[in-house]
């Protein structure tokens, strides 16, 4: 098992301390305790922000330096960046059901955040795709660096639109309009999130490593993509060329 | 269904999904390290 560190540890006491500070939370006046899913909701999209700058940082190291730790980085950053996107889409949808009355509709927010999933996912897709580790590696930097054009998309979709979903309380400019008990629930539990995200970053970064190990003894450039089992067909009597 | 039931299954979705993620991450290294030999 990785050994359990002092991150690790700390995760779960944010997230207990995180979790103590919802149940105790001042109710909402409008939304009553249905607002409460914000306090999961809002970090898991912050998290996602802050999993694709990293990828963006890392893909430019990649492309400056061609030093493997930072692919394994942009790698691990995009695939947890990937399931708090994901996280976020569906906590938003169990709290759009009671509130909207819809799971999904066409908002700008909510179509911007799921094309800004669907497009890391192409990112992890391209990189099984690609058997070189070098050219995987350049290719996935670039697409790195281009896809994070969506995150400002993504934030300030409820400016430049005219959205269903809510402008910005926090990440705007001016002072937050949340009341600061609330504001202080949010912030222990994007503490908490941060903590989660090092946790399992750190942990998938150790896998990239761990897979680079394995392949660097396994692959050559010669070598047949997927085995000769899956060479194309030939017509009886003829001859490959 | 009650506005307590949805902020527990929003918040059982978030905890679970994210021990599911880190717990498959620990069997893909495990796996990986069956295939490479090491102990």
């Amino acid at each position: 098992m990785t050994r359990f560190r002092s991150t690790d540890a700390l995760a779960l006491v944010l997230l207990a301390v995180g979790f103590a500070a919802i149940v105790a939370a001042p109710t909402d006046a409008l939304q009553g305790l249905l607002q409460r899913l914000m306090y999961a909701h809002v970090p898991a999209a912050w998290l996602a922000y802050l999993a694709f700058a990293v990828t963006l940082v890392a893909s430019i190291g990649w492309l400056r330096t061609r030093r493997a730790r930072w692919d394994h980085l942009a790698v691990g950053a995009v695939e947890v960046g990937v399931f708090f996107t994901g996280l976020a889409l569906v906590l938003g949808s169990v709290w759009g059901k009671p509130v909207w009355g819809v799971w999904w509709t066409w908002d700008a927010r909510l179509v911007t955040t799921a094309l800004l999933f669907l497009v890391y996912l192409g990112y992890l897709a391209l990189r099984r795709a690609t058997e070189d580790p070098r050219a995987r590696a350049n290719r996935a930097a670039v697409l790195g660096i281009i896809a994070f054009v969506q995150v400002p998309i993504v934030h300030f979709s409820v400016v430049w639109w005219r959205t269903l979903h809510q402008p910005a309380t926090v990440l705007r400019p001016g002072h937050p309009t949340m009341d600061h008990t609330m504001l202080a629930v949010l912030v222990v539990n994007v503490a908490a999130y941060t903590a989660v995200f090092i946790t399992l970053l750190r942990r998938r970064i150790a896998l990239a490593r761990r897979e680079e190990e394995l392949e660097r003894g396994r692959w050559s450039p010669t070598a047949p993509v997927a085995g000769d089992a899956v060479e194309a067909p030939l017509v009886e009597g003829e001859h490959r060329v | 269904m009650s506005d307590l039931a949805w902020v527990v299954l929003g918040l059982s979705i978030a905890y679970l999904s994210m021990a599911g993620y880190l717990l498959s991450l620990e069997v893909r290294r495990r796996r990986l390290d069956d295939a490479g030999g090491w102990p």
